[in-house]
């Protein structure tokens, strides 16, 4: 991987959610550079340039859409983890989940989690969803200073 | 001379009374020294003349014989002189006598008359003809007439019955007393007192009758004393009666009570040591009544259980020195079976003035089958706990398996859709028109799945969410959702009767949902009317609980499948009819059930629909439930899906 800026990393164990999901942005053209990783490990590994990507020399990306139900480290123990690394805690991080359950909204939030989306079933709703995401964290919101650790 | 003396003495001394008779015999002794010596003195005189006669015819007389007659003479005078002396010594002695007699006697007199006075009994003497010789102040008082006016005059007249008081001293005059005649004395005024008249003759020295002596007694304060003593012991006899009544009233009741209860009594006399036991005493131990309800110590003792006896005595023995009350229990060998039996004993010491233990009192209870049935509850109490434990972690299993389960339902249908979507746009130009048509349906289908899921979710989710009761009004309430919905069905004609609705006491979000629910179904259903007429209020329902009800003038539904109203996906009309996933009822049913209410519905087929409930909002409730605490999370952890 070349040193180049990611906008996007989603982190989502089901491929037909993450195909719709950059499909959405890309057809929004809020993103070019999405980067889609399928677990939690893969994701702390990426962010944190080990393992596979322990040779990654890019940025932290902008911002990251991290689904909660995902295979070997769920969602929030990535969050944890992020949370508690000074070069990641300032990553803007939004949920992207189907869980309803207010126990993981809540303590989405506790643990640093900027914004929480529950995916709609309704593709148009989810569509707008993915939309509106990309335009207030990618367009409107002014992110911090992100600079590669190399 | 002398002889005069004497018989003047005789005279003045001469009486009739008892004190007179010592006087009389002395007087007859002085009388016969007297008469001996004026006897002797002529006897010597006599006998001197003869013998000088008789000298002087013989011719003997001589000087001797001359002598002889002076030395007689002489004899004869010396004798009458002692004689003489003798008497008036004796006559002087006896007026010493005498006169220390009257002065005894005058005392006496004066000591009769001031006792006679001072008696409060009215004391009276009666001639033998029937007048009045004498009075005391009693009688002056109780007559009325001063002592001058009553001496003299007839006895009988100062009665109400003058015959009979006649009647009475003669009775006196001839049997020589009377006792306890009764008469009525009337007194100056008019006013009558009743005595009774004690009476005895009364004579002088010489036994001859002088009059009756009669002392009466005022009987109207003893009358009156006696009517009070009546009294007071009909008032006695009364109360003891009325007590004895009670106490035997109190003593049924204990027994019954006692008996009731199955509750033994015995009463221990400890300086005896022995114990008197009533007939329960005896069926709880498993004993033969004795005659007498008594049995020693010693035998009591041989009943207690071995090992719970020594405990058993020590605290008997403190209940004796303390002088208190106790509670005890202990195990006893029924003697009829050998079963062994636990006794529950309550007992009070009595102490005698002393302050020692004099007896102990108490009760025993065989309280066997209670702490077997308390066993029995704990143990069922034990399962019962351990059951609910297993259903909770069964329900929230099944909770979290709805939930896990509705949740990856989600993403494939969400694929579908997508994916659906895709197709029609990036191949619309090879798609003919019902090949469109027949991804519309697709699409419709799996966003109307979606729907389902997303009500079982709630659904589910309702089970683990905390009953957190706040007083709500229910009328802006109701309101405000019927508002919010009538604004998604614009062009409709929807009319609201809203009643006055009070307050009740749930949980907010659910009891809103409830409302959503039941008003949409509302608009839903009259949604083929062309004025659809919704009226919400509340209704009087069994024993005055309030029933909250909401009517429209809908499909409504046949009765014949009310059972069916309330199931989850269970529903009464076709999704082409009225679309509808068959949660919306379920849930009501759920939140109202957990609110401690009833939900209920009534139909007619094109006539519109009526459904009641109810939220129990009794203060009592309310306190207990707003006793419960509250959690400090709005939502249950445990067992949340990932």
């Amino acid at each position: 991987m070349n040193q180049e800026t990611t906008d996007v990393l989603l982190v989502e164990d089901n491929p037909n959610d993450a195909l719709l999901a950059i499909r959405s942005l890309k057809d929004s053209n809020l993103a070019n550079a999405i980067v889609h990783l399928k677990d939690g490990q893969e994701a702390i590994d990426y962010l944190f340039r080990q393992g596979t990507y322990s040779a990654r020399k890019g940025l932290l990306p902008k911002v990251i859409l991290l689904d909660l139900k995902l295979p070997k480290v769920n969602g929030l123990e990535v969050l944890k983890v992020l949370r508690s690394n000074k070069e990641t805690k300032i990553v803007p991080i939004v949920i992207l989940t189907s869980s309803q359950v207010e126990s993981d909204l809540i303590e989405s939030y506790q643990l640093g989690a900027n914004s929480y989306i529950v995916k709609p079933v309704d593709y148009e709703k989810f569509f707008k969803s993915i939309r509106e995401v990309g335009l207030y964290w990618l367009i409107l919101n002014k992110p911090p200073i992100v600079k590669g650790t190399s | 001379m002398g002889i005069l003396k004497s018989k003047s003495l005789v005279k003045e001394l001469s009486s009739c009374g008892k004190k007179a008779s010592f006087l009389k015999l002395n007087e007859h002794r002085n009388l016969l020294v007297f008469f001996s010596a004026v006897i002797s003195f002529n006897i010597i005189v006599i006998w001197s003349q003869w013998r000088y006669l008789h000298a002087s015819q013989q011719g003997a007389i001589g000087p001797l014989h001359e002598s002889h007659l002076i030395l007689a003479s002489l004899i004869g005078s010396v004798l009458c002189l002692f004689l003489v002396v003798i008497a008036l010594f004796s006559a002087i002695s006896s007026k010493k006598v005498r006169s220390r007699s009257e002065s005894t006697l005058h005392e006496m007199s004066n000591y009769s008359r001031s006792l006679i006075e001072a008696n409060l009994d009215p004391l009276v003497t009666i001639s033998p003809d029937g007048k009045i010789t004498d009075v005391n102040q009693a009688t002056i008082q109780v007559t009325g007439y001063p002592r001058e006016k009553l001496l003299g005059t007839e006895f009988p007249i100062y009665f109400t019955e003058p015959k009979k008081a006649r009647e009475g001293y003669q009775r006196v005059l001839s049997e020589g007393q009377v006792r306890d005649f009764s008469l009525t004395i009337r007194d100056a005024t008019g006013h009558l007192t009743d005595v009774l008249y004690n009476a005895a003759l009364y004579r002088d020295d010489c036994g001859k009758v002088q009059g009756v002596f009669a002392s009466a007694r005022d009987m109207t304060r003893r009358k009156l004393v006696e009517k009070e003593i009546l009294q007071l012991n009909l008032d006695l006899q009364k109360r003891v009666m009325e007590r004895t009544i009670a106490l035997t009233e109190a003593n049924e009741r204990l027994q019954m009570a006692a008996e009731a209860a199955h509750i033994g009594i015995w009463d221990w006399d400890v300086t005896s040591n022995l114990i008197r036991w009533d007939s329960w005493m005896f069926r709880i131990y498993g004993m033969p009544e004795s005659s007498n309800g008594m049995l020693s110590y010693a035998e009591w003792r041989s009943n207690v259980h071995p090992d719970d006896l020594p405990i058993q005595e020590a605290s008997l023995l403190e209940t004796v020195a303390k002088v208190g009350t106790q509670q005890r229990q202990f195990r006893i060998i029924r003697r009829s079976d050998k079963a062994t039996r636990i006794i529950r004993s309550s007992d009070a010491a009595i102490a005698s003035s002393d302050g020692k233990t004099r007896r102990i009192v108490g009760i025993n209870l065989d309280i066997t089958e209670t702490v077997g049935r308390a066993e029995e509850v704990r143990r069922l109490n034990e399962q019962l706990a351990k059951r609910a434990a297993e259903l909770e972690f069964l329900v929230n299993e099944l909770d979290a398996f709805t939930y896990s389960v509705s949740h990856d339902l989600r993403a494939p249908l969400r694929a579908i859709d997508g994916f659906s979507r895709i197709v029609e746009e990036d191949y619309a130009p090879k798609i003919d028109n019902e090949g469109k048509r027949l991804i519309g349906v697709i699409r419709s289908e799996a966003k109307r799945m979606g729907r389902l899921i997303d009500d079982l979710l709630a659904f589910s989710r309702l089970g683990r969410q905390q009953i957190e009761p706040k007083i709500i009004e229910m009328e802006p309430m109701a309101l405000q959702v019927f508002d919010e919905l009538k604004a998604l069905e614009a062009g409709r004609d929807i009319r609201l009767i809203l009643h006055q609705i009070p307050p009740a006491f749930g949980t907010e979000p659910m009891i809103r949902q409830v409302w959503t629910n039941l008003i949409a179904n509302a608009i839903k259903f009259t949604g083929k009317k062309e004025k659809s007429e919704i009226e919400i209020g509340t209704t009087e329902g069994k024993e005055g609980e309030r029933v909250y009800f909401i009517k429209d003038n809908g499909a409504g539904f046949d009765m014949r499948f009310v059972s069916k109203l309330f199931g989850v996906f269970s529903r009464l009309h076709n999704a082409e009819e009225f679309p509808g996933t068959g949660v919306g009822l379920a849930l009501v049913q759920r939140i109202i059930m957990r609110h401690g209410g009833r939900v209920w519905g009534e139909g007619k087929v094109g006539q519109g629909a009526t459904f009641y409930f109810t939220i129990p909002d009794s203060k009592k409730q309310n306190t207990e439930l707003q006793r419960l605490p509250l959690p400090d999370q709005p939502i249950n952890e445990t067992n949340k899906p990932r």
